[in-house]
């Protein structure tokens, strides 16, 4: 794993789960997202599962989300909580859109709005991480690192922050870390 | 807080750390993809996830 600046390269062996991103992502080229939670500590060793993925894109109108659904149908995918009519009224009310690969239910990837503080400042601050099959981009570690210690709060949760504590040693920003533990207190979860 | 448990994922994280990311990555999928695929209808799914 290579670490610098705002890119991480990662040599890994792929999993079902970063198959599923990989392919997922792609079908989102023209906009602007960002991945959050569990997922993260997963891609660099975390050693448990997921079965859903929590994406952040930036806030669409009717229009642009309808055209998305149908390019993310066309792209082998499907809602398994809701039909395209509905998907607006859903992701506007806070009630993530889900999708898996068509005839599947695992993994599916809970699609949001970011209109929080703390999913906006992910979405603007997002990292990119290069694989050999591809990039995405993920949430800043001292943003997940806060906001599990901060929000999420479990066991699994804590772990998760832990984890990402000592696989980036030495290259975490304490600025950074201190700035999302304040917008978190200040904004809320 | 499970201090058992943290010690562990304390392990693990030195561990991926220390070794490449081919030979970490490949022991965690053996974790991952024991996962898939699933029997789970998506109202089963949803349901499990609205409790």
């Amino acid at each position: 794993m290579e670490i610098k600046d705002n890119v991480i390269k990662l040599d890994r062996e792929l999993n079902t789960l970063d198959k599923f991103v990989l392919d997922f992502t792609k079908a989102l080229s023209n906009h602007k997202y960002v991945i959050v939670s569990g997922y993260v500590s997963i891609l660099f060793g975390r050693s448990r599962s997921t079965e859903d993925i929590d994406l952040v894109i930036e806030p669409l109108s009717e229009k642009e989300l309808v055209k998305l659904f149908d390019e993310l149908i066309s792209a082998g995918f499907e809602c398994i909580n809701t039909e395209s009519e509905n998907a607006y009224e859903y992701i506007s009310k806070d009630t993530a859109l889900r999708f898996a690969r068509k005839g599947e239910v695992l993994p599916n990837m809970e699609v949001k709005f970011g209109k929080t503080p703390a999913s906006i400042a992910a979405l603007n601050n997002r990292i990119s991480v290069e694989m050999k099959q591809g990039e995405i981009f993920i949430s800043p570690i001292e943003l997940q690192i806060a906001y599990k210690r901060l929000c999420l709060c479990s066991q699994k949760d804590l772990e998760d922050a832990r984890h990402l504590e000592i696989i980036f040693e030495g290259k975490l920003s304490k600025e950074k870390l201190k700035n999302y533990e304040h917008l978190i207190n200040q904004h809320g979860c | 807080m499970d201090a058992e448990r943290m010690k562990f994922v304390e392990f693990w994280a030195r561990y991926v750390k220390e070794h490449s990311d081919q030979e970490w990555s490949r022991q965690q999928n053996i974790v991952i993809d024991s996962q898939f695929p699933s029997t789970l209808t998506s109202d089963q799914f949803l349901r499990i996830k609205a409790k």
